[in-house]
């Protein structure tokens, strides 16, 4: 009996296995249909012989301890299944009936890894049936495995001594060239490693979520006219190959690699392709698994034809098939890819000279993995391929599952047609798909006969003209009220000649005075423009203009810059009472639907904004659909609280007016942010809401006990899941959730969505279905529908369109084109991307083009780098929206192939080898290196020269009770020096430890003392703040205390017991080992500076501690560092040897990890949280790259879990707060290149003349030069990446100098995640935003006790003013 | 050449003692004794050995029938580079 271990591609089986046991996934049954008389008797005996002749269906899989082996057995009891049939009704069902449950019956590995069976239907018909485990026999081998059976019932082979080539042979070879694979291959598989991107292809939008193996097979027979044109073109140059079957293979693989272009959307592409290592005639001839899954990974460019991928498929598969040994599967390779293409060259012989027909069963389960599989056989070879596809049941629905077949075909017929066509041109979705998602999902006809909103808000007026329609602060306003004041307005308008097709531009605050004069605009038959009053001048002039105004009308305080318009203006407050007197106008005729009722001004990419001409039946189209869905028992009251200019704000004043609601108006305040949500939210007045995800953001934490809402449509932009859900929650499911999707150009919304708690899982929550008369299409940029899932450009039709873009008829034609597959209507590209979920709603993906939303309004970056270019002192400009968040923590699988030093380590490159820098620099000056260390009996006589014999000590030892300082303070003690032993007890330290501590220093003999401070808390805190971790904090600690106890008793000197690895970390830097010589003498001076600079920082230390010493240079002299490990060199066994022979230490085993101090794991992290990587990372790549550590001891250490509830536990305790508690606020940036470096103030002054303050960078960041991509583009990835923190932006630094200045400044820091601020740093200049103002005021607040305004940030907005505000409070508080 | 390659190609794709049986003009993937993939390994195999590139255009029938024909073709890929 031979036990063996696995192949590595047994072992993914293996394993694949292990995880889902009691599923047949890997069943490789086959029924054999043989058609003619059959002896049954001899049949089992050609059965058995052919096991004994076959090695490998003698073995079974047992687990050597953990590891799996398979034993080859000397016989096999296991027999074959006999069972006839004949009797039954139905023979060939009767059978059927039994293969369909044994099929998927898991198979008993350690007793037989395969299931025969023998059934009699009647005397000429037979099936065979052999179930083998793919752990033993490919398809290739099940072949073998019948040609010898059958060759064994004819007698060819009469006894067992027949020796075919054995499957342990192979195992053997494989096992044993593990390792050895040649220098082509290596470099071949670290370049597909390279080209594998980190996560597969998505096939349709669908993920395996709960990695479910349940899949169903369809089989698709390719017939005999596809078959014969697939093979006539793999007889054509450039098709043709070696063979037919390598043509084949590689033609379908360029349709898949198409297919699976179109349906992921990625360029690069990877798919499963199974390769067998059959190279030899003896392996050619062993019956086993010989078969590993590689994947075939290109790239398909963006204007390739089938012939263009069929020529990278080429390159590609013959670099794997060149190139690929067997055993090069790994589970990495295996993960890369959710597709495979397995194209089947193997046909089944006849039983000796009786027909077979033979025909692979599918056990119903395959690897989770495999969303798709397409096997490709003609096991019968009948000159017909069968398309096989496996369909993953959790990833697919039963549409999809029918639709994806379908779809391969599609594309593999296009390829035949014409395999010069480009492959994004076509056209695969099946009928039945296009009457679902171009008709179907678009059937929203509903009859609104009436014309326009003023018919509607005046047929309400006299329904209820008693009724508030609009109230303010002061003035409430019935619905006859206003339409009376509308009148007369109209009046004045029209003595103005405003009239049919005038336009007027309101140029005004939020004030009842502005529905006023949109009712008395449409009166006279106008449109009305509106204009925001904190746009500046030049841009409201713009406008204007473009708009060609007949009239505009304001108020005093804003017209100031119009005095060109002179005569057209009218101010409304000014102006009221003459007005009024006026007497009322009313419209004879109603207004024609397709006339003009708006135009609404959006950021355009040229640099000018551009007009949206909106029509009466769009907008009523849109109010009374609204109406109808937003309001149901009770008439809603809604906040008229956003911008004028944002046709969200559309919603909140027409619904309400044509249903017998009410609008309450909140004005904007003269200056700074607009942060009227809180006043809406703070007045509950209002039953219903539409706001932006970004204002979410701001009433977060509100108090929504008592709230009066009852619906709330969200609209602007994504809106994520997470948000929903947590109003959904606070209103108890009481809140209506609507998510409402509409560009400008489809009026104010044109898709939505009402949120259900739990059933979106997706981040964001869907856009939904169309509304009333709309629709919405996903196509491809050959505007051909794409299937269900797949990511498109989302197009709007229908009667919510507008009518183009004012005075700009080419960008209208653009961008408003005639829908394909409806006569004579026009859809608008949106220039979104969305998808069409499994579930049949609309999912929001993102922004196609630069155009972005900021706070819910749409901003244009080329609008903004447009204007900034124009400024003198920029020469080129890139502006983006750029987040700085927290690197994510890699479990470091990924890093320095020598010394562990984790791939995102910052600034760290590594070569293609993956060797890090840090390791290629060093190799330059280690030698130098070497230089700065010193040898033992130096150390001893520097101890001597040192020792003063006043002292009662020659040294202090710093004894952290690990390995390093243990054994250091042992050497110090066999060295003769006097040693007093100095622990930090921190509060944290192990119990271990601490017994550790006090052993060893009662073994050596020597004097101990545990040091301690009341404030290592907030030393910890103020750590973890500044440098993401505990160590820091502690050890400044350490040397602080330690020094003033050296000072304290006289002695001369204080020894570390930190690493080698340690000192490259913190002192020798590579700058230090720079010069063709090194001087020592040089470096040891820098070090010190460095110290004395290090004990003069302000931070939790000096605050308090006792660190005047420090102020005196002498200090440093009077007290010298020594570490111990600049002297002695040993490695870490050594040293474990030495601890073990001569010292009671123990390693302890209550950390959890290899150090003595349990806060550590909370340094490690919050380190990990928020660097992306484990703070010991760098320096145990230091002891590795100097030897002292191997790097698989440093990678297990740096891996090691932590322990989240402990980690909890500790933060309460010492009372911090982590930061990274939601991602950091995304923020305009403006990256520029200018010759002298002009202050961003000057820029955003500049800006503020010519933009809305939305559309103003928060961040100016000068750079030498804009990156560009290999393409020449502005490479706008990197730009964001290299996103700085912002520093201080105040020239000098200025620390706090009163007590409300300290209690001030780490809230500034902390709401801003800045740290070392100065307390002249500027809150707004910091990209402190509203968000940051509430937190920051809120802490303010609570911390002193105060009801300060939010406002008070903006107007003070240094820690210093601000310091003096809440002074000033203070004292009038005291005082009253 | 012509002897170096036929012993590859016995011991390493034919597993037959070399010397035995391999006619210079047998065909070997037409008579079914190499396959496309162990094709793939022998070219490798000429790659090094020749110090050169067989381009995936260049995989065809006519360049690999035989021992013959493929010392043809290393010839002529050596000349054209």
């Amino acid at each position: 009996m031979s036990t063996l271990p696995l192949t590595n591609s047994q072992l993914l089986l293996w394993a694949g296995q292990e995880m889902l046991p009691d599923v047949p996934l890997y069943n490789m049954a086959m029924r054999f249909d043989i058609q003619g008389s059959l002896d049954p008797d001899r049949f089992q005996t050609a059965w058995e012989l052919t096991v004994r002749q076959t090695d490998v269906l003698r073995s079974i899989f047992v687990k050597d301890g953990n590891f799996p082996c398979q034993r080859i057995l000397p016989e096999m009891p296991a027999a074959m299944i006999r069972i006839d049939f004949e009797e039954e009704e139905d023979p060939r069902s009767a059978a059927e009936q039994w293969i369909k449950d044994r099929v998927q019956h898991p198979l008993d590995l350690e007793h037989c890894a395969w299931e025969a069976a023998l059934f009699r239907l009647n005397e000429q018909q037979w099936i065979w049936y052999l179930n083998p485990h793919h752990l033993i026999l490919d398809i290739g081998s099940i072949a073998l495995v019948f040609e010898r059976l059958a060759e064994n019932y004819e007698g060819k082979h009469a006894h067992a001594a027949v020796s075919f080539p054995l499957f342990q042979t192979y195992v053997e070879q494989e096992v044993s060239s593990r390792g050895q694979i040649s220098e082509q291959s290596r470099e071949f598989l670290t370049q597909t490693l390279g080209q594998l991107s980190a996560s597969p292809p998505v096939l349709y939008g669908q993920e395996n979520q709960h990695k479910e193996s349940a899949t169903v097979r369809r089989k698709i027979e390719l017939g005999e006219r596809r078959s014969h044109s697939l093979k006539h073109l793999a007889q054509i140059t450039p098709f043709r190959s070696f063979t037919q079957d390598l043509s084949v293979f590689q033609i379908l693989a360029t349709v898949y690699a198409a297919w699976l272009h179109r349906v992921s959307g990625q360029q690069r592409l990877s798919f499963g392709v199974p390769v067998h290592s059959r190279r030899t005639q003896n392996a050619r001839q062993t019956a086993g698994m010989l078969v590993e899954v590689l994947p075939l990974v290109l790239e398909v460019g963006e204007k390739d034809s089938f012939l263009d991928v069929f020529r990278t498929v080429r390159q590609v598969s013959a670099d794997l098939f060149r190139h690929t040994q067997a055993g090069m599967v790994s589970p990495e390779l295996g993960r890369s890819f959710h597709a495979v293409l397995n194209f089947i060259s193997t046909r089944f012989s006849p039983f000796g000279n009786i027909p077979v027909h033979t025909e692979w069963l599918h056990p119903g389960h395959a690897d989770p993995g495999h969303h798709v599989r397409m096997h490709v056989c003609d096991l019968n070879n009948s000159g017909s391929f069968q398309l096989l596809f496996d369909l993953n049941c959790a990833v697919f629905d039963a549409d999809m599952r029918s639709a994806i077949p379908q779809h391969i075909l599609a594309i593999l017929d296009a390829m035949l047609e014409d395999p010069t066509q480009d492959i994004h041109t076509l056209d695969f979705c099946t009928e039945e798909e296009k009457q679902k998602i171009l008709i179907d999902f678009n059937q929203t006809y509903k009859d609104f006969a009436v014309a326009s909103v003023l018919d509607l808000f005046q047929r309400q007026c006299s329904l209820t003209p008693n009724l508030i329609a609009v109230s303010d602060r002061e003035t409430d306003w019935t619905y006859e009220a206003l339409n009376d004041a509308a009148s007369r307005l109209a009046a004045r308008l029209s003595r103005l000649d405003v009239g049919d097709g005038s336009v007027v531009g309101l140029y005004q605050k939020r004030h009842p005075n502005f529905l006023i004069s949109v009712l008395a605009v449409w009166k006279v038959g106008g449109a009305y423009v509106p204009i925001p009053a904190n746009h500046p001048p030049e841009r409201v002039i713009t406008v204007l203009k473009d708009a060609e105004v007949a009239c505009v009308i304001s108020q005093e305080g804003l017209v100031d810059p119009l005095k060109n318009f002179g005569d057209i203006i009218l101010c409304m407050d000014s102006e009221w009472e003459v007005i009024m007197e006026e007497e009322p106008y009313h419209p004879s005729e109603q207004i024609p639907g397709d006339s003009l009722a708006y135009v609404m001004y959006t950021s355009g990419s040229t640099g000018q904004p551009k007009g949206v001409m909106i029509s009466h039946h769009s907008l009523t189209n849109y109010v009374q659909w609204a109406a109808d869905t937003y309001t149901e028992q009770t008439a809603l009251r809604f906040p008229f609280f956003t911008m004028i200019g944002f046709d969200l704000t559309v919603t909140s004043l027409f619904v309400p007016l044509i249903s017998g609601g009410s609008v309450v108006v909140y004005e904007e305040p003269e200056q700074g942010p607009d942060l009227s949500i809180f006043n809406v939210l703070q007045d509950n007045q209002v039953t219903a809401i539409k706001l932006t995800p970004s204002h979410f953001a701001l009433v977060d934490r509100m108090d929504w006990q008592d709230s009066r809402l009852q619906c709330m449509i969200v609209g602007g932009e994504d809106f994520q899941t997470h948000l929903a859900e947590r109003m959904h929650a606070a209103f108890e499911g009481k809140l209506r959730i609507y998510n409402e999707y509409g560009p400008t150009e489809a009026t104010v919304g044109c898709i939505v969505h009402q949120y259900e708690s739990g059933s979106h899982t997706a981040r964001s929550v869907p856009i939904g279905r169309p509304i009333a008369n709309l629709q919405a299409y996903v196509l491809d940029n050959h505007l051909n529908p794409v299937p269900k899932g797949v990511a498109g450009n989302l197009y709007i039709s229908g009667v919510g369109l507008a009518k183009g873009y004012l005075n700009h008829k080419e960008l209208t034609e653009e961008q408003f084109v005639d829908t394909p597959f409806a006569r004579g209507s026009r859809m608008y590209q949106t220039g979104d991307i969305a998808r069409l979920s499994a579930e049949g709603v609309m999912e929001y993906l993102g922004r196609k083009d630069q155009q972005l939303k900021f706070g819910g309004i749409r901003i244009e970056l080329g609008e903004i780098e447009a204007i900034l270019t124009q400024h003198p002192a920029i020469e080129s400009v890139v502006v983006d929206v750029a987040q700085q968040t927290s690197p994510a923590y890699v479990e470091t699988e990924h890093a320095c192939t020598q010394c562990g030093l984790p791939f995102n380590y910052p600034d760290a490159h590594f070569d293609e080898q993956g060797v890090c820098h840090l390791c290629h620099s060093f190799n330059t000056y280690q030698e130098k290196a070497a230089r700065y260390f010193r040898s033992e009996t130096e150390l001893k006589h520097l101890l001597q020269q040192q020792r003063k014999s006043e002292a009662d000590y020659d040294c202090i030892m710093l004894l952290s009770g690990g390995k390093d300082s243990s054994y250091a303070l042992a050497r110090l003690v066999e060295m003769g020096a006097r040693v007093l032993a100095y622990t930090l007890d921190n509060g944290y330290i192990s119990e271990q430890a601490k017994t550790n501590v006090r052993q060893v220093v009662s073994a050596l003999g020597v004097d101990h003392i545990f040091g301690s401070t009341s404030a290592m808390n907030a030393i910890f805190v103020d750590s973890l703040q500044r440098f993401s971790n505990v160590c820091n904090g502690c050890f400044k600690t350490l040397y602080t205390l330690s020094t003033r106890l050296a000072l304290d008793k006289g002695i001369p000197c204080i020894v570390t017991g930190l690493s080698r690895g340690q000192f490259f970390e913190t002192r020798l830097t590579e700058e230090l080992f720079r010069g063709e010589e090194v001087n020592v003498s040089t470096i040891d001076q820098t070090i010190l500076d460095a110290r004395r600079a290090y004990h003069r920082v302000e931070d939790a230390v000096s605050k308090h501690l006792d660190v005047s010493m420090f102020d005196d240079d002498a200090v440093f002299e009077k007290v010298q560092f020594i570490d111990f490990y600049r002297y002695c060199d040993v490695s870490l066994e050594e040293m474990m040897r030495y601890l073990d022979q001569r010292l009671p230490w123990q390693r302890p085993t209550d950390t959890g990890r290899s150090t003595n101090c349990l806060i550590n794991q909370l340094g490690i992290y919050i380190h990990k949280r928020e660097r992306g990587y484990h703070n010991y990372a760098f320096p145990y790549s230091w002891d590795v790259r100097i030897g002292h550590k191997t790097r698989e001891e440093t990678l297990e250490e740096i891996n090691e879990q932590i322990d989240e509830t402990e980690v909890e536990q500790i933060m309460k305790e010492i009372g911090y707060t982590p930061r990274f508690s939601g991602p950091r606020e995304a923020q305009l940036t403006a990256w520029f290149v200018a010759a002298s470096n002009p202050d961003s103030t000057v820029l955003r002054d500049y800006l503020a003349a010519h933009l809305p303050p939305y559309m103003i960078p928060t961040v100016f960041s000068p750079i030498s030069a804009i990156p560009l991509t290999p393409n020449g583009k502005v490479d706008r990835q990197s730009l964001k990446s290299s996103m700085l923190t912002p520093q201080s932006t105040s020239s000098e630094y200025v620390a706090p100098e009163t007590e409300i200045e300290e209690m001030l400044l780490p809230i500034w820091e902390e709401v801003l995640h800045l740290n070392q601020l100065s307390i002249l740093d500027d809150f707004l200049a910091l990209g402190g935003n509203s968000l940051a103002a509430i937190r920051l005021m809120a802490r303010v607040n609570e911390l002193f006790g105060l009801e300060l305004a939010l406002t008070t940030i903006f107007e003070r907005p240094t820690v210093r003013t601000f310091g003096e505000y809440v002074e000033e409070t203070i004292l009038n508080l005291m005082e009253s | 050449m012509e002897e170096a390659l036929r012993n590859y190609v016995q011991e390493n794709l034919l597993n037959t003692p070399a010397g035995t049986q391999l006619e210079l003009d047998d065909d070997l993937l037409g008579g079914g004794m190499i396959d496309s993939l162990g094709m793939m390994n022998l070219i490798a195999h000429i790659e090094e050995v020749y110090a050169l590139t067989v381009p995936p255009e260049d995989m065809t029938i006519e360049h690999f029938q035989s021992i013959e024909v493929i010392c043809t073709y290393i010839q002529e890929r050596k000349v054209a580079s």
